[in-house]
């Protein structure tokens, strides 16, 4: 099969014929898409929270459970896409680090995956959830 | 007034989506295009957006997909910073008198929609025997 265009990721419209032959971009690192739209100033990844914890949503399209590790740690939680490469020899990997908010309990992190999008949940630490304060 | 699409406003009925997804930004996704001789092959990069928010048709030799994605905040959520996660895509591309709309095929699968375009049998390469 013969390789046509890649556009640039998320161009906003008004952009119809800013196109960006990338011949490689197929083939780059599921990442780099991402990277690119950082640059354009839209971000792959939506934060939230509430009293509970912290939520990610992270664009991940294309990506089966299977493919993906996820490994939390201290202050950032690390993404990385095993996919089987164009090439006859091996797979290609990506990796993105996410630095996750502080006061965050790492060993209890949540993922979910639908559509694409990755759902992180980090749960907050036990003193830093909102406390009621009664009136005395 | 009632508007299904969010991008293009037409009406039938209603759903709490569309209404949500109306003002939200629109943007040309990712997408990559190849051919072979039996069809040309579109993959749209869609992240978060379900099956059922996503419009494709074929009219005039032109490709016209259109899609939303919206996330409804639970109860007691807050959004941290700038970045929205509603979007609306649009894409249009020309696909030639070659392609057959009659035959095309859509399937959406982890955020990425595949498009099949078949071509005309008249289009295809045809062998020449040599006698």
């Amino acid at each position: 099969m013969k390789l046509i265009r890649y556009a640039q990721p998320g161009s906003r419209v008004g952009d119809w014929d800013a196109f960006f032959p990338d011949p490689f971009a197929a083939f780059a690192p599921f990442f780099a898409a991402g990277e690119r739209s950082r640059s354009r100033g839209q971000s792959d990844v939506s934060w939230f929270e509430n009293d509970e914890s912290y939520v990610a949503r992270v664009e991940v399209p294309g990506i089966a459970r299977d493919q993906l590790e996820i490994a939390s740690e201290e202050g950032v939680v690390r993404l990385a896409v095993s996919r089987r490469g164009e090439s006859e020899n091996g797979t290609e990997r990506s990796e993105l680090t996410l630095r996750t908010p502080d006061g965050v309990d790492f060993s209890r992190v949540r993922a979910r995956l639908e559509n694409g999008i990755l759902e992180l949940t980090f749960p907050k630490a036990e003193e830093r959830k909102p406390v009621t304060v009664e009136i005395q | 007034m009632n508007c299904d699409n969010p991008i293009t406003q037409e009406c039938s009925v209603t759903r709490p989506e569309v209404d949500q997804a109306r003002e939200a930004p629109l943007f040309k996704p990712c997408y990559t295009s190849r051919y072979d001789e039996q069809c040309w092959t579109v993959e749209v990069v869609l992240p978060g957006v379900r099956k059922e928010d996503v419009k494709a048709t074929v009219e005039n030799e032109v490709l016209d997909v259109q899609a939303f994605r919206v996330f409804e905040l639970p109860e007691g959520w807050r959004p941290l910073g700038d970045d929205r996660f509603d979007r609306r895509y649009r894409l249009r591309l020309d696909v030639g008198p070659e392609v057959d709309p009659v035959g095309v095929s859509a399937k959406m699968e982890d955020g990425i929609l595949v498009l099949r375009l078949p071509l005309r049998e008249e289009s295809k390469p045809r062998s020449i025997e040599v006698q």
